[in-house]
Formats: C-alpha cells, sequence, structure tokens
C-alpha cells in the first residue's frame, strides 16, 4: 500500500475516538419534569391541588392516606397534599429569595476584592475567612436574633449566611480568569481595562453562577425549612412545608403521613436541584 | 515462583507481536486504534516506533503490558514476551509480567511517580511485588538503583519526594523504578519529551547503556532525533497502522514510503533558512513594502542590512523576582535589537530567563532597569494608558493557543477581536476571511471553537489573531513545541512565508535548536539570564565562541545526512 | 534538610497562631457588633426582656453594671477585656454564667459532633472504595446515595429515624439520655447528609488519581487493583475530604442545634436555640465565640494532617 506525499494533509484534525452520543440521563429529565411541576404548583396551585389549602374539617382529622386524600389529612382535617402544593410557592420563593441574596452579597464582595486593589483585597479576604468561623446555621441564628423570627428573617439569615462560600468561590474565579491567556491576549490587543472587564473576565468568571444558584436553592430550601421546624421561619398555620413538619411532629407517633410528605418533597426539591445543578456544572466544565 | 524461572528455557525474540489489534468501544461506535501490527525485538535490540499523534503507537505500547486501557478489545495472533503469552494472560499472569519481565518508562515523570510517596517507595515498589524483599533490603537495593542510573547523592534522593527533584532526576527516578526488579524488555514512552537537551542526551545515553547490558527496549517518540540516537531498527506507525519499518540508518535516509519521507523531510535540522521544509522549495524574496526598508538582499543572514531602525530595542534590561535570598534574577543586562523583517532566536534551557525576555520586549512585564524602545519610541517605564494605542504594533504567538483564547468565543469571533477599531460589519467579515485564507486554513472554519479544532490549526489561529492586529514585531513563543513534526513544518514554513510577504520582525524563543538554526537570521544564546552568545546565526552555529553554546550543539540529536 | 523542615513547621505554627488569635479577635468584635443591632432596650432585655416591668431604678443599675450607658467604643474595649479575662458574662434568662452554661453544655455536643465527623468519614470511605470499581452501575448507585445523602434534612431524617427504630422498632431510646443507646440515632442523623458531601468530594479525586500517569505507572511494575487503591489512590482521595473536615465540624454544630432538638439532648445547639429564642445574647455571644474557636482549632488540626499527608505542602515555604 502506497500513500502518495501530496494526500498527507497535515492541516487534517486528529482522529479521534467516534463522540459517543451523549446519553439522556433519566435522572435528568426527571428532576427536569419535577421542577416543572414544582413552577406550576407555585404559580397556580390550584391546577394542581382544586380543594382549600385552609378548609377546616374537624371530622376529616388524621385521615391515614387513601385515594381521596393520597397524603392524608391533618389535626384540623385538611387535606396534606393540597397544603404541601399551595405551600409550594412560599417554600420555593424563601429558597430563590435566599440564593439571590447570597449570591448578590457575595458577587459585591468578590468584585470589590478583586477589583478594588490590594487593600480591599486583603480586608475582604480575612473578612470571608472570619465568616468561615462561623458554620451556616448558627450565622442565620445570629441575623434572627437581630431581625427576630419569621418568614423574611428566615430567608435574610439563610441569604446572609451562604454569602462567605459563595464569595470565595467568585473570588477565585475572578482570580483565576484575570490571570488567564486569553485576559493577557485582550491587554495584548489594546483593550481598555473597561472592555477587558465586561467582555471577557466578567462573562468568563461568572459562567458557573448558574450552576451554583441551582445547587444552592436546593441548600436553601433545606436551610429555611429547618428554621421554620425551629420555629423562627414560618410559622403555623401557614402551609409551608418547614412550618407543616414542625406542627406534625407532635403526632409522629400516630400520624406518620403528616412528617413523611412534607419531609418527602423536600427531599425531592434538594434532589431536582442538585441534579440539575451537578448537570449544568458538568456541562460548563466541559465546555471550558 | 519467579517468572524468570520459565525464561530460562524460551529462546527466540524477547518479544514477539503478531497482528495486534486494539479497537475500542462495541457495535457502531467501535473505533480500531491499532491495526494489524507485528514486531519483534531480540534481547539487547533497540526498536523505536515513530508516529505523530494518534498513530496509536502509545497503545500498542501498552498492549504489551496488558494496559491498553479500560474497555480495549486487543486481539492478536501472536502477543508474547519472553516466552510469555500475553494475550491469553489473566490479571494474576499479567501482574506477574509487569514490572518483572517488562518495565515501563513514561513521559513526564512528575505526574508518573506518586507525588504523595518518596522516591525510595516507588523506586522499590518493583522489589517488593516481586521479589519479596525486606523494607530493609529494599532500602539497599533502591539506593544501588539511584546510583545506576546516576541520580547523585542517592541517600538523600531517596527520602526525598518527587517535587523535590528536578525534571532529569525525576525521569531517573523513573528510569530506576522501572529496572528495579531486573526485566528484560523495557518500554520506554516518549521518555524525553518534556526535557530540556542536555537533560535529554543524559537519558538518552542511560538508555543507551541499558540496551547494550542485553536488555530490549522499545522506544516510542515522535522525534526522529531521539530515535537516531538510540534505535537499530524504527517502526513508522501512521493512523493505527505501519506504514514503514526498516534499520534506523535506512528509514532516517527516507525509508521506502512517502510518509517516512515526509517524516524526515519535517524535521528542520540542517535545512538552510529560506526554503520551506515541506516541499524543500526556495521561499520567494522579501518583497519590499512601502514605508519599510527591506531589511535585507539576500538570505542565508550573510548580508544583512542594519542601516534601518530596529522595530523593537531593549538596552541594559534586568529583571529580578523575589527579595533576598529567595531572588530569582531571570534577566540580567539584555541588549537587543529586532529589525524590520528579520528574527533573531532567543534559545537557552527553561529557567534561562527566555519567557521573561519575552514578557519584557512584550511590555507585560516591566524591567528593574534598562529600556525598551517600539519603532524608535519608549515602550517600557511609560504607564500602560500610553501604551495601550501603539498594543497592536508587537503581537505574540505562545506555545498553547488553546489557552489564550477566550473559551466562549468563535474562531471568527477571536481573530474579529484582534482587527483594528472601527471597521464597518461587513469590512470586519471580509477581513477575518482574508485572515483565515492567510493561514492557509478553510473560512468555514469561523464558526467553530478553537477547542474542536487540530493543534495545528489551532496555531495558526493563533498566528490569524496576532496577524489581524497588523503589528511590525511578533514574539513567537515556542510556536511549535507542543506540534507533531509534520504540523510544525507546516507552520514554520507558513511563519517564513508572511514574514518574507509583509516585512515582519520575529522574536522566536525557543529550546529546540534545529527550529532556531532554521528560521533566524541572528540569534541569541542565553544561560542564567544572560545572553552568553550572540550572532549571526550560521557564524555561532558552526563555530561557537561560548562553551555552553557548544555544550547545547553537542547535545542536539542530529539526524545523519541524507 | 532537617534544619530546613523545622524551621519550615515553626513557621507554620507560628503563622497558624498569629491567624487563629486574628480570626478569633475579629469573631469577637463582629458578634460584639451584631448584638448591639438587637432592637430594644439592652437594659430591659438584661432583666428579662418588657414582660418583666422592671422599674426605672433597676434599670438604671443594670445600665450602671453593664455600660449601657457608656459610648459604644467603650463598651466595646470593655467587653473585649472582659473576654481576655475569660469573662463571658451572665445568662439574662437564666441568671447563669455563661461559662458554667459552656461548661455543662459544650462536652456534650463536641462528642455527639466528633462522632458523627468519624461516622461521616467510615460511611464516605466505605461509600467511595464499594463504587470505585469501576462499574458503570455501581457509579450510578453511588452517585444516587450521595445525592440523596446530602439532599436530607437532618430535622427530617431525625423524626423518621425516631419513628422507626424507636416508637416503631423500639431499638434505641428516642430522647437522648446520657446512655451510650442514646447517642445512636444523633450521631447517625449528624452524619449521615455530611457523609453524602465527603463521600462525593472523595470519589472526585479517587477517579482522579486512579486515571492519573503515576496509577498506569504502578499497574505497570505490577501493582494489584487493591494495592493502587490502598498505597496510592486512597491518600489522593483523603486529602481534599481532610481540607473540609474543619468545614464539615462547623456544619455539624450547627446541625447540632436541630438534632438536639429533635432528640431533646442538652447541648451547644439547644442552649443557642433558647437563647436566640429570648434574645439572650450574653449566651448567644458565648456559643458563638466557643464554636468559632472549635473552628480554629480545628483548621489548625486539619491543615496540620493535610501536611502530613501532602509533601508537596510541607516543603513548600522554604
Amino acid at each position: 500500500m502506497t500513500l502518495d506525499a501530496a494526500t498527507i494533509d497535515p492541516l487534517r484534525p486528529p482522529p479521534r475516538p467516534e463522540r459517543r452520543r451523549r446519553r439522556v440521563r433519566v435522572g435528568e429529565v426527571v428532576a427536569v419534569l419535577f421542577t416543572v411541576a414544582l413552577v406550576i404548583a407555585s404559580v397556580a396551585p390550584g391546577l394542581l391541588a382544586p380543594l382549600d389549602p385552609t378548609a377546616v374539617a374537624p371530622l376529616e382529622a388524621f385521615r391515614p392516606p387513601s385515594p381521596s386524600h393520597p397524603f392524608g389529612t391533618d389535626e384540623s382535617g385538611r387535606d396534606v397534599y393540597t397544603r404541601l402544593v399551595h405551600g409550594t410557592g412560599a417554600s420555593l420563593l424563601i429558597g430563590l429569595a435566599a440564593t439571590a441574596i447570597g449570591l448578590g452579597t457575595a458577587l459585591v464582595l468578590a468584585l470589590v476584592a478583586v477589583f478594588g486593589g490590594r487593600v480591599a483585597d486583603g480586608i475582604v479576604g480575612r473578612t470571608i475567612e472570619v465568616l468561615f468561623a462561623f458554620p451556616a446555621l448558627l450565622s442565620a441564628l445570629l441575623v434572627i436574633l437581630v431581625l427576630g423570627p419569621g418568614p423574611v428573617a428566615a430567608t435574610v439569615a439563610v441569604g446572609l449566611s451562604t454569602a462567605p462560600g459563595y464569595a470565595r468561590i467568585i473570588r477565585t474565579s475572578l482570580l483565576t480568569v484575570r490571570a488567564s491567556g486569553y485576559v493577557e491576549s485582550a491587554r495584548l490587543l489594546g483593550h481598555s481595562p473597561a472592555r477587558v472587564v465586561l467582555r471577557t473576565i466578567l462573562p468568563n468568571a461568572l459562567a458557573p453562577l448558574l450552576a451554583l444558584a441551582t445547587l444552592g436553592v436546593g441548600q436553601a430550601v433545606v436551610w429555611a425549612s429547618s428554621l421554620s421546624f425551629l420555629g423562627l421561619g414560618a410559622q403555623p398555620p401557614a402551609p409551608e412545608w418547614g412550618a407543616m413538619l414542625a406542627s406534625a411532629r407532635v403526632y409522629l407517633t400516630t400520624a406518620w403521613w403528616l412528617t413523611v410528605f412534607p419531609g418527602l418533597l423536600i427531599v425531592a426539591t434538594t434532589l431536582a436541584a442538585t441534579a440539575i445543578g451537578r448537570s449544568l456544572d458538568a456541562r460548563s466544565r466541559r465546555s471550558s | 515462583m519467579s517468572a524468570r524461572d520459565v525464561s530460562e528455557t524460551s529462546t527466540g525474540p524477547l518479544l514477539e507481536l503478531d497482528g495486534l489489534t486494539v479497537s475500542f468501544g462495541s457495535g457502531s461506535s467501535r473505533t480500531t486504534v491499532v491495526r494489524d501490527v507485528s514486531f519483534s525485538i531480540a534481547a539487547g535490540e533497540c526498536v523505536a516506533i515513530v508516529g505523530e499523534s494518534g498513530s496509536g503507537k502509545s497503545v500498542t505500547a501498552r498492549s504489551i503490558l496488558g494496559l491498553a486501557g479500560p474497555g480495549a478489545i486487543v486481539e492478536a495472533r501472536r502477543l508474547a514476551v519472553d516466552g510469555h503469552d500475553v494475550s491469553r494472560a489473566g490479571g494474576r499472569e499479567l501482574r506477574r509480567l509487569r514490572g518483572d519481565v517488562v518495565g515501563l518508562i513514561s513521559q513526564d515523570a512528575l505526574v508518573s511517580l506518586d507525588p504523595l510517596r518518596r522516591v525510595a517507595a516507588e523506586v522499590g515498589d518493583p522489589l517488593r511485588l516481586h521479589r519479596d524483599a525486606s523494607r530493609r533490603e529494599r532500602d539497599g537495593a533502591v539506593i544501588e538503583l539511584l546510583d545506576r542510573v546516576g541520580i547523585p547523592r542517592p541517600e538523600v534522593r531517596a527520602r526525598q519526594y518527587p517535587h523535590q527533584l528536578s525534571g532529569g532526576l525525576r525521569q531517573r527516578a523513573l528510569i530506576a523504578s522501572a529496572i528495579a526488579a531486573g526485566p528484560r524488555l523495557l518500554i520506554a514512552d516518549e521518555p524525553t519529551t518534556a526535557l530540556d537537551m542536555t537533560v535529554q542526551a543524559g537519558i538518552l545515553r542511560l538508555l543507551g547503556a541499558l540496551r547494550d547490558e542485553d536488555t530490549g527496549l522499545l522506544l516510542i517518540s515522535h522525534d526522529l532525533g531521539v530515535v537516531a540516537a538510540v534505535a537499530d531498527r524504527v517502526v513508522v506507525m501512521r493512523n493505527g497502522s505501519i506504514v514503514d519499518e526498516g534499520a534506523t540508518a535506512a528509514i532516517l535516509a527516507g525509508g521506502s514510503h512517502a510518509y517516512t519521507r515526509q517524516l524526515v523531510r519535517a524535521v528542520p535540522a540542517g535545512v538552510p533558512r529560506g526554503t520551506a521544509l515541506l516541499s524543500r522549495e526556495p521561499l520567494p524574496t522579501a518583497t519590499t513594502i512601502a514605508g519599510h526598508t527591506p531589511a535585507r538582499e539576500g538570505r542565508g543572514g550573510a548580508s544583512l542590512d542594519r542601516e534601518g531602525r530596529a522595530v523593537l530595542s531593549a538596552r541594559g534590561v534586568a529583571k529580578t523576582f523575589g527579595h533576598g535570598t529567595d531572588a530569582t534574577h531571570a534577566v540580567r543586562g539584555i541588549d537587543l535589537d529586532v529589525h524590520p523583517g528579520e528574527t533573531i532566536g532567543v534559545v537557552g534551557e527553561s529557567g534561562g530567563g527566555k519567557t521573561t525576555l519575552g514578557r519584557i520586549l512584550l511590555a507585560l512585564t516591566e524591567p528593574d532597569v534598562g529600556t525598551v524602545l517600539l519603532d524608535g519610541e519608549p515602550w517600557s517605564g511609560i504607564r500602560e494608558r500610553e501604551r495601550r494605542s501603539r498594543r497592536r504594533l508587537a503581537g505574540l504567538v505562545s506555545q498553547d493557543t488553546s489557552s489564550s483564547v477566550d473559551p466562549r468565543w468563535s474562531v471568527g469571533r477571536v481573530i474579529a477581536d484582534a482587527l483594528p477599531p472601527r471597521l464597518t460589519s461587513d469590512e470586519r467579515r471580509r477581513r477575518v476571511r482574508d485572515a483565515l485564507a492567510d493561514v492557509a486554513l478553510d473560512p468555514d472554519l469561523r464558526t467553530r471553537s478553537p477547542r474542536t479544532l487540530s493543534g495545528g490549526q489551532r496555531q495558526r489561529v493563533g498566528i490569524a489573531r496576532a496577524l489581524a492586529a497588523e503589528p511590525r514585531v511578533i514574539v513567537l513563543d515556542e510556536p511549535v513545541s507542543a506540534l507533531d513534526a509534520t504540523v510544525a513544518a507546516g507552520v514554520l514554513d507558513l511563519l517564513d512565508a508572511l514574514q518574507r510577504d509583509r516585512g515582519l520582525a520575529y522574536v522566536l524563543i525557543s529550546h529546540d535548536l534545529s527550529v532556531v538554526r532554521h528560521m533566524s537570521d541572528r540569534v541569541a544564546v542565553m544561560l542564567d539570564g544572560v545572553v552568553v552568545e550572540t550572532g549571526p546565526t550560521e557564524a555561532v552555529f558552526s563555530s561557537p565562541s561560548h562553551e555552553y553554546t557548544r555544550r547545547l550543539l553537542a547535545d542536539v540529536p542530529v539526524l545523519p545526512p541524507a | 534538610m532537617h534544619g530546613t523542615r523545622a524551621r519550615s513547621v515553626a513557621r507554620w505554627a507560628a503563622r497558624s497562631a498569629l491567624r487563629a488569635a486574628v480570626v478569633l479577635w475579629a469573631s469577637a468584635t463582629l458578634v460584639f457588633f451584631i448584638t448591639r443591632l438587637v432592637p430594644g432596650d439592652p437594659a430591659e432585655a438584661a432583666l428579662g426582656g418588657p414582660g418583666s416591668q422592671a422599674s426605672e431604678e433597676a434599670l438604671a443599675a443594670v445600665r450602671e453594671r453593664f455600660g449601657f450607658d457608656q459610648p459604644l467604643i467603650v463598651q466595646y474595649g470593655m467587653a473585649m477585656l472582659a473576654l481576655l479575662r475569660l469573662d463571658l458574662g451572665t445568662s439574662y434568662s437564666l441568671r447563669q454564667p455563661v461559662a458554667q452554661i459552656l461548661g455543662d453544655t459544650v462536652p456534650g455536643t463536641v462528642i455527639l459532633a466528633v462522632l458523627a465527623l468519624l461516622l461521616a468519614w467510615v460511611l464516605a470511605l466505605a461509600l467511595t472504595l464499594a463504587q470505585s470499581r469501576g462499574s458503570r452501575v455501581g457509579a450510578a448507585v453511588g452517585d444516587t446515595v450521595e445525592i440523596v445523602a446530602s439532599a436530607v434534612p437532618h430535622f427530617w431524617l431525625g423524626t423518621i429515624l425516631i419513628a422507626v427504630f424507636s416508637t416503631g422498632l423500639s431499638w434505641f431510646p428516642p430522647v437522648s439520655t446520657g446512655t451510650p443507646a442514646g447517642l445512636v440515632l444523633p450521631v447517625v442523623t449528624l452524619a449521615i447528609p455530611i457523609a453524602g458531601f465527603l463521600a462525593h468530594v472523595m470519589r472526585g479525586s479517587l477517579d482522579e488519581a486512579l486515571r492519573s500517569p503515576f496509577a498506569v505507572s504502578a499497574l505497570a511494575r505490577g501493582e494489584t487493583e487493591t494495592g493502587l487503591r490502598s498505597r496510592h489512590a486512597l491518600r489522593h482521595a483523603a486529602l481534599p475530604a481532610l481540607g473540609l473536615s474543619a468545614w464539615a465540624f462547623g456544619y455539624l454544630v450547627g446541625g447540632a442545634v436541630v438534632v438536639e432538638t429533635i432528640f431533646a439532648r442538652p447541648g451547644l445547639g439547644r442552649s443557642l436555640l433558647q437563647a436566640v429564642t429570648v434574645r439572650d445574647v450574653p449566651v448567644v455571644t458565648g456559643v458563638v465565640l466557643v464554636s468559632a474557636l472549635v473552628y480554629v482549632v480545628l483548621t489548625i488540626v486539619t491543615d496540620a494532617l493535610t501536611r502530613l499527608v501532602d509533601p508537596r505542602i510541607a516543603t513548600e515555604v522554604r
């Protein structure tokens, strides 16, 4: 077998093993579908649960799960399924708002640290390090100490307590991008610092934030419901998931469904957020 | 029972390989990466497999150890080492062969030795696994082994961790761990790729010595110079198949196949300045460009005209990093002038200050003392704001373009970003196409991400971007070090042609003396931050005056004249 | 060589001590100013809140005693001096010295958190080793177990465990008393989510280590799969998880607030929760400072362990 030298093209891309078709993961599809259901439940709970979440029916109290009450009824005879669906909006809103507060605070801190000069970086860097000495739930409790209990306080508390972690990740990301070869290339072309920051540094450094935020919402839902459970967040009889769990504790031995279903919903929400977040993260890693 | 007992009875070649085929995956996605490969190695013989990336040479070597990778399907009519059939061996049997009968030396010892274990533990492992040697026996043997591979102060080195050793010493330690149990066959997979020339020469001498002690040696390399230094026979692989094989001298003379000739031609050593590598045709002489004085009349650097003003000029630049006892004097007082249309080659080993000098010339690093002028105007010691409008005059092509382009941008956007400001969008699009055409890339590549391109294509994108800024001088920092030989030759030919066409000045930074010799009009040899020798390339290379230059030249693996 | 090593260790110790002092001082400062943001009259709070109907004279006496009438900066100076004397003040609600409350509650919580951290490490290692056998199904199962474990809220897990193992099977008491059996459920509850996090991190770095070139060299020397794991990969897997352990411990102290509440177990977390509910500032301050101290100490310990396992860090600063 012979090969003419002219047919050998040095520019031909290297033969690489055929790329395996990306398998659609079952877990990701389920997570996305579940998230869609959560969004519908938040925006239009009536579509999924036509009953009244606050309708008290003493005669119907403590009914175990049955076709008419799939998740059973609570101490006042209210349908647990209906209450869970109607509580979705409040629970998710707390998670989303807390994540937004945490990421927003972190973004400001990180930007000041990276672009504010050495003194600012020193101060912010030390502050973040000190805040790490306050475990998440402890700093949340400090915020509640000042603001007093309630859903808004719980949201702010969870948000602020996650900020140091985010700030550290964003700061590292900004520093890595700023020291990268492509930022140097932009400098070599004589682009202005503002243009380099806006067109090159920020888009690349903030790309992982979407995955981070998705993972964060899942954790925030858990923390916020923990605060509610401790009686520091949303208060019963609000149909918020954590508050439902708190009032269900008393009846654990007699009405297990009051505890199991709200808890499962929180776990499922966090699972969905984690699955989607990890998938987004893997995707952004692959493309950078 | 030691595997060696069996070998006493077996005769014939040490390695027998007949019809080796390796594929990955299954069904329709099955890819064959090695196809019907056959060769053999006798004791005391060195056979080299030469090929470019993707040729299947590493997979072939790993298959001999049963380490072709997860999911690899290895088939062979015969695959035997020292009489042991590897293709039919089970896990236990294979493990007994590995390290005892066959040793592996891989590339880049920094990652091939476990960074969390001491050198002694890594080197002594084969003795623990195959000889049941006690801790104390191993400690003694390790020091002997380290001494044997030429590591000074072996007692000290044995207690250290890999990261505390220099690149050359690490590679020697890796060799020591491969030969610890006295294997009869050694597989060396690109054993010198990340090393400086002088270090490489030492490693090659060591491998040669092992072969002379009757060890069979399978050498995998992309570098014909390395192969020429130790191999008795050469197998040329391409796309998973053997395309040529023969005695080393015959292969280096061009072998019997067009591809072999192309590989040999791609080596710049001995090809005079101004001759294209791939075609061996003389390049056209430089065109006169309005506003530029042609830098010279003839080619070869003999009649260099230095009357014209230098486009980039450094006077007494020096740069020190760190303070006190930790201070590193990266650059210590260097003068350099680069004229339009001329290439200055900067050679030296890693740590010699080449890269820092390049960064000072590009005003990415401010020199502690000395001045740099760009086009006669101050370039160092001024504020970045004042430099910005002139930055486009000096460009950079780095070793790894993929890390110097925004990962989110397409090829077209990368090039458009470098174009002069205030162009209409039509003009911009036209210029991007032109820029791609200038570097012989398909304009359709502009929508692709640079990451999806091959190494050679990416490097051409880097050049296209540098050119789009319309520079007068380009710093080429190891522009072809990461490329396969034939691809590198194409890039070098392209750079040469562009220079002639546009009167560009190049500062070529490279550890590869053959590349520098082929490309440069003048050369500066750097050692410890100082230029120890400078002058017209041919003068320096044919009669070096400094001891260090002589040593560098002596250690360049050479091809016998064709 | 030994000289530089000793000097590097000494320099590291000095730096760690200084950093610990700075973090503690900054934490105290931060807590001081945060507690001054608490609305209401601190003197009234000291006497038991607005419900106490304290007389004007009593309020004045309290202001005098705690210095609430002084300028803020003076109060801050007094607070820092008191801290230096290890005087944490007196609880508003319990009328007990804070130091005494902490002395009663800290050991229980520390035992709980330490046991949980150990269990989490064991679970994470077991999970990591069990699923790193290269099988695709194993990896998928492991992934799911990790995610589920790290997504489960403490309060729900604890409640379910009580329902199954106390109410249902009567294996363990539902209320965590002083007995070892009473510790089982709280420790498991605390450990499972953090085990999920640790396993995720460990498995990532174990996979990376098993794919790295030094793994190929080890196999090429004749190393067994088991040997590759135990002698090489496991250390690489443990490193990042080790680095996370100080953070994990803080997370566990936070989780203790929930777990101690569910299992009615006296401890730091429950005291904190009660103190926050009644705005008992001295107790909150004390608990937060103790947990900051524990975090700082643990950071130094994990740092030291990391330097033992990873020679690259130990010899980096010379």
